[in-house]
């Protein structure tokens, strides 16, 4: 079925050009609204992996394009897309498993693991906040890779919050901002056809019926696309010290948003 | 002494090299100007948005 729906539009646009700017959100923050207008999670869960796919490799291109990253394909790669493949390749073993864990209804405390998510995000948004006062520091690999494991082990749990941990995790390894972003919505690209591979196989593979209903994806393709298209030129404009500014109060808000959601929603 | 300084940023900042120097480098308005080339992929990504929107169309 062919429908267009322009509040969805609209709130797709609006949480994928957060997304694309601040590296987080998307997810996080458009999932649950679609849940309060009526929506089933088998009707945005998936739709929401495939437009992502699509819009996160299409911001990311257009981030190249910009100059926020500076990406290289052919051998040998540099660090900046040796960084991308690594959080991806995390990304993509615990999307598997956060899917898996859907299908098979294996019983894990949402509640708990969702709130430790918020508070983890809150903590890691207002360290973010107080070092804006210092300068960017050397890069920390381990760190990254911690951040990247992390963040992984939380979506592959089912928690969510990948996205926040991930950009907040690079910028504490001392990667500029600009290009965390860039990172993130590369690696979420690739995360996310992990999880619309894992949504149409694991079914497959288990004699489980596959149901995904398509309603939502014109319009939530429409906003994403238009904002992934737009998003990597407004970070090329804005100086640095703004998004320094932006990322980690958005990530406060979505961790609150989370909490929110969770006890008084 | 420049050169050994520009060195040092580079090495601060190897992740993000060419971000932080564009922002070192280039004013907001010159940021804002857009390359020809980069126009044309803008219009070849709204070429293929049409056409998945054509094949939502037919297939949905």
């Amino acid at each position: 079925m062919f429908e267009i729906i322009p509040l969805v539009i609209v709130l797709a646009f609006l949480f994928e050009t957060m997304d694309s700017c601040a590296g987080m959100g998307f997810g996080t923050g458009l999932t649950p609204l679609l849940f309060v207008l009526g929506y089933e999670p088998l009707q945005v869960v998936p739709i929401l992996l495939i437009s992502e796919a699509i819009t996160g490799f299409t911001s990311g291109f257009f981030h190249q394009e910009f100059g926020n990253v500076d990406f290289k394909i052919k051998k040998p790669i540099n660090r900046e897309t040796r960084v991308m493949l690594n959080i991806a390749i995390i990304g993509c073993f615990s999307i598997i498993l956060s899917v898996f864990l859907t299908y098979y209804s294996v019983k894990v405390d949402k509640t708990i693991i969702k709130t430790y998510v918020a508070i983890l995000v809150i903590v890691m948004g207002i360290i973010a906040m107080i070092k804006i006062k210092f300068s960017s520091s050397n890069y920390k690999p381990k760190l990254l890779t911690f951040f990247s494991a992390l963040a992984g082990f939380n979506k592959g749990v089912g928690a969510g919050g990948y996205g926040p941990v991930v950009m907040l995790g690079q910028i504490f390894s001392g990667i500029y901002e600009k290009t965390a972003t860039a990172i993130v919505s590369v690696a979420e690209g690739f995360v996310s056809i992990a999880g619309v591979v894992a949504f149409l196989f694991i079914p497959i593979i288990s004699n489980l019926p596959i149901e995904i209903d398509f309603l939502l994806l014109p319009s939530i393709f429409t906003g994403g696309f238009i904002a992934a298209l737009l998003s990597p030129y407004i970070v090329r404009v804005f100086p640095n010290k703004i998004w320094k500014i932006v990322i980690p109060v958005y990530a406060l808000a979505i961790g609150i948003y989370v909490l929110a959601q969770l006890f008084i929603l | 002494m420049e050169n050994e300084e520009i060195k040092n940023e580079k090495i601060m900042n190897e992740i993000g090299y060419l971000a932080y120097m564009m922002d070192s480098e280039m004013t907001m308005f010159e940021k804002m100007k857009i390359k020809k080339s980069s126009l044309y992929r803008i219009l070849g990504a709204m070429t293929i948005y049409l056409v998945i929107m054509i094949l939502f169309t037919l297939f949905l």
